[in-house]
């Protein structure tokens, strides 16, 4: 019974101790991520669209405050969409700010359709 | 057996200092295989506390008395299921299930899709210190496959009052809460390492942190309801001290919940969010350190020992360590933080609730520590008990209930008072005409009448959303009401999810209120044939009998029982004599409606044919359990929304393709 017992005692270690070296030994590429915080400035700035949409249409916000914010919340999409695209523009070769523009508009279209409301 | 379970402790211990330092090197030289191998050594970490909790299970439930734990909490004749529960019920196995959880959910997270977040060493670190300070404290204070020098033939058994359902759930969900608030400590420690002050580590760490929060609410419940069948004080909840140390996380956890969406919409109360989950997860060490230490007398607690101290020092060093964190930042986050644009708005009165559950939560953090802080000064141990609590915590709760009732119905950013008052109306009206029903049919006390209206007037709040919400989905969709109803809840699970734990808590509060303010008590000598009244029930003792069951001795009396004249049933209260522990236990007999619970205690007895009974009816009892299940499903709600949808996922380099 003994036996039995180092034997898996040793197949516990050997075990903890692939988990640790095997990185080392590890043929591919290991790389991090820095792409979150594009998409949680972008989809809080969303968010906060929404629910002003939300809160004008039962009625606890006055029109023009609610046509106020929801500008100013889209030029800072359109801000960081612009940012976004300067980073990666080498990249997918896209360097057209008119376009830019209506790529926002269509996704506030698309954030009211499914996003929420 | 021995040697398996010291060596993964002991392995445990090694792999976590291994991992601590292959994270900082990774993070120092800026190489990932040496991050990957701490990854690894959180997976074998996560192997070891499982290998470990699996033997304890085996040697529990195989009866082996040589280990001490085994000989302490269980015997032969227990039942399987609580010589697998008795792993959680002393100090040495309940470290043990704190350290498995607190290595799972380290595993979840460093293998989640966001492993490669550069704030994740930072915070797997955090996590491997607490991991860290468990192995070592388990080895050095309560290793649970100690062994004794002689086997005895059968063990002490198990405390009666632990032979219970809720002993299955109650700490398993309290310690999911409670270890769970290491992952947003971890992650806001790590933000503020890293200099990154914005919303991120909130929206990593939703979830976790909601997770969290459900489980510390169903171990309340649970709790709650467990004290109320097995402990037969006939309350849910006695303001014990350690019951207190697990509703103080709940509190601030709760404001935080509320203030993160702040931050998350406007950049505001950095501060604020990150204070409350040091806080949070100092308050839970805090609890442990409670129930470890014996300071405080409690049903719960798991006696003297050094394990207080070892908690204490810990504590104190994670708290300095997250004020030295938070101090060299400030400037930073101080910089970063937006102030409040409207004082009438949402975000304000988020912020107002926030004050409000920090001070639920100081006065009963006071009203806990308050025989120390006694004792200390005045060298007499002051017990300040329910009344206090109650008197203190009403007010509080009720202000909570209120702006429940009012929050919703504020806009975000810039509301308006005159679409607030619009909108008011009728959840006011709501609670108004309750509150004149209940006058009328005579319900006496002004404070309980005015809880009861006000939780109609949440209520009734979140009614008024729900139907409003429709209505404009409905007016912006053209989607039919059903259609429009099922979507908005779909689309919007974080709102609505919230709304439905709202409509819980006014559920609870109810039952909350009702069964305080109004329970019937009486204590009564009968003999067999002779009846008495409580409320509108009449109960008729109709003997006393006598049984063993599972080598325990249990007496019980018999009652017939008649609600308004119909006779409704039979009711049995018992006393259960366990072989293995020297006080008998009472068995509640319980008859419970929409309504009211008949709720009787059998006391003592001279002979067979005359006993006497504590009888109770306490109203509105089930809807305490009932919010407790709704505000469950509205977190599970609201833990499936939030999700990157496919309109948010708007990374640079794939917008091309949504044109």
């Amino acid at each position: 019974m003994d036996y039995i017992f180092l034997f898996l005692c040793s197949i516990i270690i050997l075990t903890c101790f692939y988990f640790v070296a095997a990185p080392f030994f590890s043929k591919e590429e290991v790389s991090s991520d820095n792409s979150i915080r594009e998409e949680v400035s972008l989809e809080s700035v969303y968010r906060a669209v929404n629910e002003l949409e939300m809160d004008f249409l039962m009625m606890k916000m006055e029109e023009k405050d609610y046509l106020q914010l929801k500008e100013q919340y889209q030029l800072l999409a359109a801000n960081l969409m612009k940012k976004g695209h300067q980073h990666t523009k080498k990249k997918s070769g896209f360097d057209d700010s008119a376009q830019a523009e209506l790529e926002i508009m269509k996704e506030l279209q698309i954030l009211r359709k499914f996003g929420g409301r | 057996m021995y040697v398996i379970g010291n060596t993964a402790l002991y392995l445990g211990i090694l792999i976590s200092i291994y991992s601590l330092f292959a994270n900082i090197l990774g993070i120092r030289k800026k190489n990932n295989r040496w991050l990957e191998s701490a990854r690894g050594g959180v997976l074998s970490l996560v192997l070891l506390s499982s290998a470990a909790s699996f033997l304890l299970l085996y040697i529990l439930g195989t009866s082996q008395f040589q280990y001490k734990y085994v000989a302490a909490y269980t015997s032969e004749n227990l039942p399987m299921v609580y010589k697998l529960t008795a792993f959680w019920a002393g100090n040495a196995g309940s470290l043990l299930l704190w350290l498995l959880l607190l290595c799972l959910y380290a595993g979840f997270l460093v293998f989640s899709k966001e492993k490669k977040n550069p704030m994740m060493p930072y915070a797997s670190s955090i996590l491997l210190l607490n991991i860290l300070f468990f192995f070592l404290v388990i080895l050095m204070s309560a290793n649970p496959f100690e062994m004794s020098e002689t086997i005895p033939s059968d063990g002490k058994g198990l405390n009666p009052m632990l032979q219970h359902p809720g002993m299955i759930l109650h700490p398993v969900t309290l310690y999911l809460g409670y270890v769970g608030l290491a992952v947003p400590f971890a992650f806001a420690i790590a933000a503020l390492m890293l200099k990154r002050v914005d919303a991120e580590w909130i929206k990593l760490t939703r979830r976790w942190t909601l997770v969290a929060w459900l489980f510390l609410t169903l171990g309340n419940i649970i709790g709650g309801w467990w004290a109320y069948l097995e402990l037969g004080w006939g309350g849910y909840w006695a303001w014990d001290p350690v019951e207190n140390a697990s509703f103080l996380p709940w509190l601030t956890v709760s404001a935080f919940l509320h203030s993160v969406m702040i931050q998350e919409r406007k950049g505001m109360l950095k501060t604020w969010n990150i204070s409350l989950v040091i806080l949070s997860y100092v308050l839970t060490l805090f609890g442990t350190f409670l129930v470890r230490s014996g300071i405080l007398t409690s049903v719960h607690a798991f006696g003297n020992g050094n394990l207080g101290t070892y908690f204490l020092i810990f504590m104190a060093f994670m708290a300095l360590l997250s004020i030295y964190v938070v101090m060299t930042r400030y400037q930073l986050i101080r910089k970063e933080t937006n102030p409040i644009e409207s004082y009438f708005s949402k975000e304000s009165s988020f912020l107002l609730n926030n004050l409000i559950l920090v001070a639920g939560a100081f006065a009963v953090f006071w009203g806990s520590m308050y025989p120390l802080i006694s004792e200390v000064i005045t060298g007499t141990k002051v017990n300040v008990g329910p009344p206090y609590f109650n008197k203190v915590m009403a007010p509080i709760m009720l202000g909570l209930i209120v702006l429940m009732a009012i929050c919703p119905l504020i806009a975000w950013q810039k509301a308006t008072v005159e679409k607030f008052l619009k909108n008011l109306i009728w959840p006011l009206t709501a609670g108004i005409v309750t509150a004149i029903v209940l006058i009328a049919v005579g319900v006496k006390g002004i404070f309980p009448i005015i809880g009861l209206a006000s939780a109609v007037f949440m209520f009734a709040t979140h009614i008024k959303e729900f139907v409003s919400g429709i209505k404009a989905r409905m007016k912006a969709t053209k989607e039919n009401a059903a259609k429009a109803s099922l979507r908005l809840l779909l689309k919007n699970q974080r709102r609505y999810g919230g709304y439905i734990v709202h409509i819980g808590i006014a559920v609870i509060a109810i039952g909350v209120i009702s069964s305080t303010a109004y329970p019937k008590d009486v204590l009564q000598t009968v003999e067999t044939g002779e009846s008495f009244k409580i409320g509108q029930y009449e109960l008729t003792f109709k003997g006393l009998t006598e049984h063993t069951e599972n080598g325990n001795g249990i007496v019980a009396a018999t009652l017939d029982v008649n609600h308004k004249g119909e006779r409704v049933g039979e009711i049995k209260p018992e006393k259960i004599f366990y072989e293995t522990w020297p006080e008998p236990s009472s068995e509640v007999a319980i008859k419970t409606n929409l309504t009211e619970d008949l709720y009787v205690v059998l006391s003592s007895w001279e002979d067979r044919d005359k006993v006497t009974l504590q009888a109770k009816v306490n109203p509105f009892v089930s809807w305490i359990w009932t919010g407790g299940m709704i505000m469950v499903i509205g977190t599970g709600i609201s833990l499936i929304g939030g999700r990157t949808s496919r309109a948010y996922k708007l990374k640079p380099g794939t917008l091309k393709a949504g044109v």
